[in-house]
């Protein structure tokens, strides 16, 4: 017997065309459905229609099945506590000040007795190892916290649906991580039902038992994890979300059974493809060119009382390349960035730009039109009400803008990938010879990376240099010339992507996972295809 | 039982409002002594106020003294003429309790201010209103929030390329400029904290309002004890046995004996807060020193 | 807790209030207390509060639009924190002509509150807030003709500076000396001036400066919160 049944779903937003159509699946008491697709495919209108509370406005047809009954003959009371919906933005989604009262806020609404509430508020605080943040105000919580903090305020009130619409994308991998672990836990021991639309799925997909693909409002295909993978597995715009273990696959075009799992991958590896070729051949080294920034013993910290977030960090970034700072959290990547665009002033060693000091002695750091920085959070830009405003206030339109058709949209009526266009057009203005970024992937889809990562390589062959602040190990052995790895503050080390990834045992890519011990030098799926193709398969 | 300020909020609220009404209403000396005192004996007991404070109490104690002679002149007592007008005596000790009156009200409040976190005043408001409490609760949530993301708006103005402003006119324009892009942040951003309030079942029915405070037995009785101590008080006031007037000259101090009675509960109200306080700490370094 | 959770209490409340306050009110000038005109006006401002809390309890108000509410509440707060233009005012003004008198009101009053926290809560916060909350309540009142004239919205803003100013001094006063002291209303409203007018000045300038943007920042969210 399933728990939740969709068939034949479909849905108009009130005057425009169709936006989903002939949806139909179903998931068990317990299960982990994982939706998959990219930007503007439907997932979260789709998870919208399944939470009564913030059903879209527009036309529905078809019938949604929870339990056995239809979705409408719920009560509202019933409707709001055991269907929990968790979004993507962890500071918004948060109502109350501190943890304890977020925590309560569902069964305050349900207008529950205080004992009740009060056990149930402990116990779930207990269930997800909230008991230290208990009375704290929230805005002390990090992202990961909060978002768990988010799930947990869902499951105080019993839910026995979870939608989750990208949890993760706005986390850190370890973060994120921990978030997953924490909805397979609530699936396992719970029998929660889980509906998960994600970007990336590298964390979620090994424990999901069923997949939803869908492209452009359309069901993909539905069904068993495994065998719907190799349904899909032709399709381009999907592919890139998967894990790297079955984009490799896909690219081989294998036979099932499907790998998922970077052991998996690796064993799909060795049984299939020969290793007399361990590596490929190493690009040259790119010509000596000048640096375009260099940090020499640079220290800092944010007040006298506070321990120091970078320790004599040195690092030099060459004109011309594509350089990527990693590390976890607390790390001081960030703090080494904002350094470097001049935000903070270090209180020890020399930063210099293109050779010249950014901090002079006395005066204002002077590095208007050398460098830029394009900010985490990129909506931070944004105060005007069309695109076209928004682009006028910064000179003309940029030539980085070529999206003629969104000038007149509202830029908070764009996707993550179109906004972060805009940004970059407004922060390219002033003409940098030297751009930042700071997480420049977070929350973007797979071909939203993939159009930010021909844009960085065009703007490097335009003689930009660029360095990048990032979580995401995949994109930075895609797009730097160099990695470097940050902790506590210092730089441990330097190198290009392949060097690098390969010699980290932990902080690595998936690819390097894979094939650790068989092929050398291989950091992404490019590198590991080319590897087994030249190498050809056993036994032929 | 627990210090003064682990009490209910409910409980700290009513007594130091009983405390502080009297003083404000009420010129008679006795009773502005007595409240001056504890509301003094409060702020030293719970370490709330900084020398600096406490300097600054003392100017404004002598400075708003010195605002009444200027302004009446009744009184018989004349001490000297300036402009024609005469300082009376009488005007400058009426300043002096007006001075006083003023300040164990500032003294009270800042203890008050100093106890009612925010989870606190919650709890009061949240007894009055459960909507009003959320709405509360959702600002203060939002409040670090915005004030966090204004930094960060003004590092991606920076960030951007855009020049420190230097002049007055050019600050202006960047504080507007940074205020137009949080006003649509925040805006935009609030659909999903409302869909997550919808979500989680906001608007089914009538709220309850939790909270982290028990009410306990000793509550209550801090409460009735309160309202006891200024009943006598009150009374006092009511019927006149505690006025004293300081025009045209000073009247005697009031020593019937339903104003001593008001003396002694009054007194005993205003010390109860430090006293319950003092004891709360006597008591913790007590059983610490027994471990 | 205990002190309103009955239904039918807070009803008769709400019914009985407003004669409470014109009670109070009359009572406050006849009462044998030295400072009966403090007390008065104290509790007077207080029931007023209560009166308008219960009425906003008692309604029903949509999630989207209590969160509107708080982000302009807290938008306001942190511009308390701007020294000089302090646009508490104009925000209150603009939410209650764009979300209503009631929206106004609670902007107003809600910001007063919450900023005391850092300034510091005393017998002037009830004044504070009815005197920001009535200044978004009457903003409510007069939202048609301050949305289609600009001189209206002008006067309006310069008013509120200085009307903010003069209820504020009548506290002060009240405090002071007890009872309502012409000479020294006088005296508090001369020495206050160079403030009030820097204040209606930064009011108008304000309103002048925000009210467009803002606007089309506020019609844009309310058509997309279907508010």
């Amino acid at each position: 017997m399933e728990f939740l049944t969709v068939k034949d779903l479909s849905f108009r937003y009130p005057g425009s065309a169709e936006a989903l159509s002939g949806f139909s699946f179903s998931a068990g008491r317990g299960e982990i459905l994982l939706l998959c697709g990219e930007a503007g495919s439907g997932k979260s209108t789709l998870l919208r229609l399944l939470k009564r509370e913030l059903r879209p406005k527009g036309t529905l047809s078809g019938s949604i099945l929870f339990d056995g009954r239809p979705i409408e003959a719920l009560s509202d009371r019933e409707a709001a506590s055991s269907v929990g919906y968790v979004m993507q933005n962890p500071e918004y989604q948060i109502v109350t000040d501190k943890v304890w009262h977020e925590l309560a806020f569902g069964l305050e609404n349900l207008g529950l007795p205080l004992d009740v509430i009060r056990r149930r508020v402990a116990e779930t605080a207990c269930y997800f190892g909230l008991e230290e943040l208990f009375e704290r105000p929230v805005s002390s919580l990090s992202g990961g916290q909060k978002q768990l903090l988010s799930l947990a305020s869902v499951a105080v009130m019993r839910p026995s649906l979870l939608l989750l619409d990208e949890p993760t994308a706005q986390l850190d991998p370890i973060s994120a991580a921990a978030f997953i672990e924490a909805v397979v836990r609530l699936s396992r021991e719970l029998s929660i039902t889980v509906l998960m639309a994600e970007h990336r799925t590298e964390e979620a997909l090994p424990h999901a038992d069923r997949l939803l693909a869908l492209s452009a409002g359309r069901q993909l295909a539905f069904g068993e994890t495994r065998r719907t993978l190799t349904e899909i597995g032709g399709c381009r715009g999907l592919i890139g979300e998967l894990p790297a273990a079955v984009r490799l696959y896909a690219r081989l075009g294998g036979t099932p059974p499907c790998p998922i799992t970077p052991r998996e991958g690796g064993l799909f590896l060795r049984e299939r493809y020969d290793n007399r070729i361990r590596s490929l051949p190493e690009p040259p080294p790119p010509p000596d060119t000048g640096e375009a920034l260099s940090l020499r013993d640079v220290f800092f910290r944010y007040g006298r009382e506070q321990p120091d977030v970078l320790r004599g960090l040195t690092l030099q970034v060459r004109e011309g390349e594509i350089f990527c700072l990693l590390g976890g959290n607390g790390s001081g990547k960030s703090t080494a960035l904002s350094v470097a665009a001049g935000l903070l002033r270090p209180y020890a060693g020399q930063v210099r730009i293109f050779g010249r000091k950014l901090f002079p002695a006395r005066a204002e750091p002077c590095r208007r039109g050398s460098v830029a920085m394009l900010p985490q959070d990129v909506t931070a830009l944004f105060s005007a009400e069309t695109v076209r405003e928004e682009l006028k206030e910064r000179g003309e339109t940029s030539l980085f803008f070529d999206r003629e058709e969104l000038l007149d949209r509202h830029p908070y009526d764009l996707s993550g990938g179109e906004q972060q266009l805009l940004a970059l057009a407004k922060v390219l203005a002033s003409e940098p010879r030297l751009l930042l970024l700071d997480e420049p992937t977070k929350g973007l889809d797979a071909s939203a990376r993939e159009r930010l990562l021909s844009l960085l390589r065009r703007l490097r062959d335009n003689g930009v240099t660029v360095v990048a602040v990032t979580h995401d190990v995949e994109f930075a052995a895609e797009a730097a010339d160099r990695c470097a790895l940050l902790f506590r503050g210092e730089l441990l080390s330097v190198g290009t992507p392949r060097r690098f990834f390969s010699e980290n045992g932990y902080y690595t890519t998936a690819v390097c996972r894979m094939t650790r011990g068989y092929y050398d030098l291989a950091a992404t799926v490019d590198d590991a295809e080319a590897l087994c193709r030249a190498n050809g398969r056993i036994g032929r | 039982m627990r210090a003064f300020s682990d009490c209910h909020p409910a409980a700290v609220a009513v007594c130091l409002l009983c405390a502080a009404l009297p003083p404000m209403v009420s010129m008679n000396p006795v009773l502005l002594l007595t409240a001056l005192t504890g509301g003094l004996l409060l702020l030293l007991v719970r370490r709330g106020a900084t020398g600096a404070f406490l300097l600054s109490s003392a100017g404004l104690f002598l400075l708003l003294a010195m605002i009444n002679p200027i302004f009446s002149h009744k009184g018989e007592t004349v001490l000297l003429v300036i402009n024609d007008r005469p300082i009376t005596a009488e005007a400058i000790l009426y300043g002096f309790a007006a001075s006083a009156s003023v300040l164990s009200a500032l003294f009270l409040f800042r203890s008050f201010t100093q106890i009612m976190t925010s989870d606190r005043l919650l709890c009061l408001t949240g007894m009055l209103s459960p909507k009003t409490a959320l709405l509360l609760s959702s600002a203060l949530r939002f409040v670090p929030l915005f004030s966090a993301q204004a930094g960060r708006v003004r590092a991606a103005r920076r960030g951007m390329g855009l020049a420190r402003p230097d002049s007055p006119a050019a600050r202006f324009r960047e504080n507007t400029a940074v205020l137009s892009t949080m006003v649509t942040w925040s805006l935009e951003n609030g659909i999903v904290t409302a869909d997550s309030m919808a979500a989680r079942g906001y608007g089914v029915g009538k709220r309850t309002q939790a909270g982290l405070f028990r009410f306990r037995r000793a509550d209550g009785a801090v409460i009735l004890l309160s309202l006891l101590l200024t009943l006598p008080t009150l009374v006092g006031m009511m019927s006149g046995q505690l006025a004293y007037s300081y025009y045209p000259a000073l009247s005697g101090i009031p020593l019937s004996l339903p104003a001593a009675a008001a003396y002694l509960s009054f007194g005993l109200l205003s010390l109860m807060p430090a006293a319950l306080e003092l004891r709360g700490i006597v008591k913790w370094n007590f059983l610490q020193s027994r471990i | 807790m205990m002190v309103l959770k009955n239904e039918r209490l807070r009803k008769l409340l709400g019914q009985l209030l407003p004669v409470l306050i014109l009670l109070v009110a009359v009572l406050g000038s006849i009462l044998p207390f030295e400072r009966a005109g403090l007390l008065a006006s104290l509790i007077t401002a207080i029931l007023s509060l209560l009166l308008f809390v219960t009425g906003f309890e008692k309604k029903k108000t949509g999630s989207r639009r209590m969160v509107l509410v708080a982000v302009m509440t807290a938008l306001s707060v942190i511009g308390r924190f701007i020294p000089l233009v302090k646009p508490v005012t104009a925000l209150t003004v603009l939410t209650a002509i764009r979300l209503g008198g009631e929206a106004g009101f609670l902007t107003g009053a809600l910001s007063a509150l919450i900023s005391d926290f850092w300034f510091g809560i005393g017998p002037w916060t009830p004044f504070q807030m009815l005197a920001w909350g009535m200044i978004g309540r009457i903003a409510g009142w007069l939202a048609e003709p301050l949305k289609k004239h600009r001189a209206a919205l002008v006067a309006y803003g310069a008013a509120a500076g200085v009307l903010f100013s003069m209820i504020m001094d009548v506290f002060t006063v009240l405090w002071y000396s007890g009872g309502f002291d012409p000479s020294l209303y006088a005296a508090a409203i001369v020495t206050a001036l160079p403030h009030t007018l820097l204040y209606s000045v930064s009011n108008v300038a304000f309103l002048l400066l925000f009210e467009r943007p803002f606007g089309r920042k506020l019609e844009r969210i309310k058509r997309l919160y279907d508010v």
